[in-house]
């Protein structure tokens, strides 16, 4: 561990470092609780997740679009140092590349073991702290080139390699401290003080307020029991947080937080969602920003019926935003030599299996079809990231305008692959068809491809407000205490990744989120039934955060950005849900529904059962469609799982 | 010789008679509360029928007798009937102690001292809540000691809850199921301060700023680990027609939210056989329940004195009966000798699962004594019944300030129909240090605001 990773964690073991000296010196209630339990999930869908094993996307033969055009030909043979006039003479690669199918259909997507022990002290009026210790241990239930990578990120964590300051990990196991604060309170004051997450606003599952923390994905995703909303994943980090009543109806509340970016599932994990190919490099991402700190206040008023609420954060976006990362594959420096002033290892790709990569012959991407189809999955237009690679990398650049130049001159009409190309403005191909061929030229000429992405956390300044009021009506009405909320923020000039371009896709963006919530009874019999109806709208991405203006492509189609929205521009969501407990409360009823306005649903009924105070059995089954590639979950439509959950608490 | 003044049967012939002409007028020899302010002792007050439980059973039962399946016909009629069915069907056992005399052993100190104080000024305003004579909110006390109807009686308990300006109870609740296993443990505190009718905390009578709401009170489970955190904060509003304002913090949500208020009818957490609606008999705004009627008088038996259990280090207590021996607390009863019995319908809850509920209420007090409450088709549903006591043994005492506390220490809320047990008791301390507190100053801001259940819910 260097010095400066020493400093670091130092400082974010301080409080617990600190909570233990203490409760070792002087007096102090300790309260000991926690549980234990087996968490499993079993994919019921018929398709295993495309983001595995190479982009599985693409199976098979998939048609090598340089063959069948005499131009592109003609060109590859140039580029391969053939003789140009002689077309008899050519070695041209073969007219489909054959995609390997890894796929192991393997049904369990989850095989896991959590353990989490919460300690709870006291050591006067004042002054509490609380510490939970998390560890969680998953089988290894797929195998991708070996055994899998779960938890092991390289950003922080007291061994450097893991994902938050206080973890240690390894690629089947983490344990880490999501809690580790002291609180101290007087009068009207509250300081928190160490490791902690803070949740804002009232909406659930919609993220409007709630934009203190990121979300760690690496254990199941977000697709734990739905009615838990986000209380695994947001991610903790050492901050200071106050609050201070200021009036009976006004409260005033701020933080100061050490960043902590989210932590998308790793690649080769059961729920991958970015391309297996693309190795997430959020350990040199991360590394810019770990010294920095987000910081919030947020003034909540109570005014009889009516909630208010009125907040600014100053923070760099905890979800990333990805760029190309240099590929760093010497092997074939030499040849391809130095074009536009770069070496072939200072661009992008890395041909899989070749010394350099991580990826073994077979696993990277593999065609036109499974570029563009893989893009598609992650909301890019495959077309435009082509130029984003000629722009960022030189390297590219030359090698598509030779292309271009080579082809025009092959091409008896002189129009070559790229006829449309605006070269000094960076622009190369203007859609798909002049696309494709040039793909393929790549993956004809290097085999198949595999690449870093590298995060980045933009600053930018989230300003929001937000209600709730409660109706009255005549009492057991379906109008009776009816809560309304509202949260809305507008976030100027935030940053996308922009077809994981250097610079970054900008524009304003508005987000709210309108909800109904409501307890009727139906019987005297029953207890009520929870009921919430909530509305999200964004105008610049969608649910899980990708840009509208890069959705929509398909294999054969450049994304076509945003299809109109419920409310013409925009993305809109609705969910409903419902719970349903039995009168002593043994038993709870779930089911949730996320709608995506754009064609997608997930659906999850659950069931809860609780027969003792220290046993706890859950069980639900998820299932998600995506209408096309527009839906916020085609990436993850293969998640269609039953899961089971069963706890033991002490 | 001893001539005798009243015969056996004159106090049951005169709480006959007051209940067919209607007339409530507590005590039977001589008017009760102004005894009561005359000196705090009840004596001369009732006859020697109730206030002995020899007397009252012809010698058959004496102080000191255990009340068992055996004997419990000679006292059926001062039980209610789940009572009178624990006793004779289910193993419950009820130790005799004698009467209490001293009212102010019975309350605690300052709740009594404020209601002689200020007896006679209290009135209903035109929307029916309790008002001084000069429309101000209510200065503390029981506003109508000397209840004539029964939402007299009501609103008194529903104005102050523990009788005291800032209550805090450290709690363990134990429910056990049919079977007599005890199959969920809580641990929770509750919190509850009055911003008005003070009477002890700084400034008194009224809270300034705070003289809108009647009550602010929470609830927070410290234990078992997957309800720790989950923590309720209910503002009442001192008009009674309107339901409390509740935020709740919900562990897996991370945050405070603001909930709807009317589900008041169902448990909070998996296992309890105890409502919202159960506290203190009492837990509604009295203004949402409605054909308040005293449907009877007369004596009864309750654990209200020396039910405090001071040799446990943490104030527990041991239990008995049912079919593993853990049913029920041990609990010593005296003989009260008058109760109020007051009927109310929830008529502000449509679908309620309750038609009414039957509240026995002493009169020397005016606290709830016992409830039995009635499902939907007039079948008896549930019931609820205490112990309070002064916390004192003479060789310990616990302090509210100047006096010897006085409190409730346990509670059966027990589900007949499916015949689930929630047993509650007043313990010193439960897990994570939390220690219960009488009056003290600073209980708004460590357990009663938003920000206080945010901190409280990890």
């Amino acid at each position: 561990m260097n010095k400066r990773r020493l400093l670091k964690v130092a400082v974010a073991s301080a409080v617990p470092a600190a909570m233990l000296w203490t409760a070792q010196t002087m007096a102090v209630d300790v309260a000991i609780s926690g549980f234990i339990r087996e968490e499993a999930a079993y994919r019921i869908g018929q398709e295993p997740n495309p983001s595995l094993r190479g982009s599985a996307y693409a199976k098979g033969p998939q048609t090598n679009t340089v063959r069948g055009n005499p131009v592109s030909e003609a060109t590859y043979a140039a580029f391969t140092g053939q003789d140009v006039t002689n077309p008899a003479s050519w070695v041209l690669p073969p007219a489909q590349f054959q995609k390997e199918d890894f796929n192991n259909d393997e049904r369990w997507n989850l095989m896991a073991t959590r353990a989490e022990v919460d300690f709870n002290l006291k050591f006067n009026e004042n002054w509490t702290g609380f510490v939970k210790v998390r560890g969680y241990y998953t089988a290894d239930i797929i195998d991708e080139y070996g055994k899998p990578n779960n938890f092991k990120t390289n950003m922080t964590g007291l061994n450097g390699d893991c994902g938050n300051r206080l973890e240690v990990c390894d690629r089947n196991y983490m344990i880490d401290l999501p809690a580790a604060y002291l609180d101290y309170n007087n009068g009207p004051l509250w300081v928190r003080v160490g490791n902690q997450q803070i949740a804002w606003g009232e909406a659930l599952f919609f993220r409007v307020a709630d934009v203190a923390n990121g979300l760690d994905l690496r254990r199941h995703s977000f697709l734990d029991y739905a009615s838990e909303e986000y209380a695994d994943e947001r991610t903790p980090s050492p901050a200071i947080r106050m609050s201070y009543n200021l009036t009976q109806q006004w409260e005033v509340e701020t933080f100061l937080q050490m960043f902590q970016p989210t932590i998308h599932p790793r690649s080769g994990s059961p729920y991958a969602f970015i391309n297996s190919p693309y190795q997430i490099r959020d350990d040199i991402g991360f590394d810019d920003y770990e010294d920095f700190v987000n910081g919030g206040i947020r003034f909540n008023g109570q005014f009889d019926q009516l909630g208010l609420q009125f907040f600014m954060v100053s923070r760099h976006n905890p979800d990333p935003v990805y760029r190309w990362g240099a590929g760093g594959q010497t092997a074939l420096d030499p040849a391809f030599g130095m074009i536009n002033g770069q070496v072939f290892s200072e661009q992008v790709f890395r041909a899989s299996g070749l010394p350099g990569s991580p990826v073994p012959e077979g696993g990277g991407t593999y065609g036109s079809a499974d570029w563009m189809g893989g893009a598609a999955l992650g909301g890019l237009d495959g077309v435009e990231a082509l130029n984003v690679l000629g722009r960022d990398f030189p390297f590219i650049g030359g090698f598509l305008t030779n292309i271009a130049g080579v082809s025009a001159m092959l091409d008896p009409s002189g129009q070559g692959m790229l006829p449309n190309a605006d070269i000094a403005n960076g622009i190369w191909a203007t859609n798909v068809q002049e696309a494709l061929p040039v793909f393929d030229m790549f993956f004809s000429i290097l085999g198949d491809l595999d690449a870093d992405i590298i995060s980045s956390y933009p600053a930018e300044n989230v300003f929001g407000a937000g209600g709730n009021y409660i109706f009255y009506a005549e009492p057991d009405t379906l109008l009776d205490q009816l809560v309304v909320r509202f949260e809305a923020t507008y976030t100027p000039d935030r940053k996308w990744t922009n077809n994981v371009a250097r610079d970054p896709l900008t524009q304003n963006e508005w987000i709210t989120a309108l909800a109904f919530e409501k307890y009727h009874r139906f019987s005297q019999n029953y207890p009520a039934t929870f009921f919430s109806l909530q509305w999200m709208h964004k105008t610049a991405s969608d649910f899980v955060g990708r840009p509208l203006s890069t959705i929509g492509g398909t294999v054969t189609k450049r994304a076509t950005g945003k299809p109109k929205g419920w409310l013409g521009d925009g993305w809109d969501g609705f969910s409903f849900a419902f719970q349903q407990p039995t009168p002593d409360l043994k038993w709870r009823y779930d089911f949730s529904v996320l709608y995506d306005i754009f064609g997608g649903y997930l659906i999850q009924p659950a069931v809860r059962y609780k027969p003792s105070a220290a046993w706890t059995v859950e069980t639900y089954a998820t299932w998600m469609y995506a209408k096309n590639t527009e839906s916020v979950f085609a990436p993850i439509e293969w998640t269609d799982e039953v899961g089971m959950r069963v706890g033991y608490q002490f | 010789m001893h001539i005798r003044k009243y015969d056996f049967d004159y106090s049951r012939r005169h709480f006959l008679d007051q209940m067919r002409r209607g007339v409530l007028a507590t005590g039977v020899l001589a008017p009760l509360w102004p005894t009561i302010a005359r000196g705090g002792d009840i004596s001369g007050v009732y006859p020697d029928e109730l206030m002995s439980i020899e007397a009252y059973t012809k010698g058959k039962i004496h102080t000191g007798d255990i009340i068992d399946a055996g004997n419990v016909e000679h006292v059926k009629d001062l039980l209610d009937p789940i009572r009178y069915h624990q006793i004779a069907q289910m193993g419950r056992r009820l130790e005799i102690i004698d009467t209490t005399r001293e009212a102010m052993k019975l309350s605690p100190w300052e709740y009594v001292e404020a209601t002689l104080r200020n007896q006679g000024q209290a009135v209903f305003d035109a929307d029916g809540n309790v008002t001084t004579r000069e429309g101000k909110p209510w200065i503390g006390g029981n506003p109508f000691p000397d209840p004539k109807t029964a939402i007299e009686i009501f609103a008194g308990i529903t104005l102050t809850w523990g009788r005291r300006d800032a209550s805090f109870y450290a709690i363990k609740e134990y429910d056990i199921g049919p079977q007599g296993e005890v199959e969920y443990l809580y641990e929770l505190c509750w919190a509850e301060l009055a911003p008005v009718g003070r009477t002890v905390l700084e400034p008194k009578p009224y809270w300034p700023g705070h003289e809108d709401k009647l009550r602010y009170q929470s609830v927070f489970f410290v234990k078992p680990n997957d309800v720790k955190g989950t923590s309720f904060l209910n503002i009442w509003p001192y008009d009674q027609r309107q339901f409390p304002d509740l935020f709740g913090y919900i562990p897996a949500f991370k945050r405070v939210r603001r909930f709807p208020t009317n589900q008041r009818f169902e448990p909070l957490i998996p296992g309890s056989s105890l409502y919202l609606s159960d506290a203190w008999t009492a837990g509604d705004p009295f203004l949402t329940w409605g054909n308040y009627a005293i449907v009877g008088r007369g004596p009864t038996l309750a654990a209200i004195s020396r039910n405090w259990n001071g040799t446990h280090e943490n104030w527990e207590h041991t239990t008995h009966g049912g079919p593993q021996g853990n049913t029920f607390w041990d609990m010593k009863v005296e003989l009260v000798p008058e109760a109020i019995v007051v009927d109310a319908e929830p008529v502000g809850f449509p679908k309620a699962p309750i038609s009414k509920k039957r509240v026995w209420f002493d009169a020397r007090t005016l606290a709830p004594l016992a409830m039995v409450s009635f499902d939907r088709r007039g079948e008896i549903f549930r019931s609820f019944d205490g112990a309070g006591s002064l916390y004192t043994d003479g060789a310990n005492t616990v302090y509210d300030g100047a006096h010897p506390y006085a409190s409730w220490t346990r509670v059966h809320a027990h589900n007949v129909q499916t015949n689930r047990m929630t047993r509650l008791e007043q313990v010193k301390r439960i897990s994570g240090g939390y220690e219960m507190s009488a009056n003290a100053p600073d209980l708004y801001d460590r357990f009663l605001t938003e920000s206080a259940i945010r901190r409280l819910g990890n």
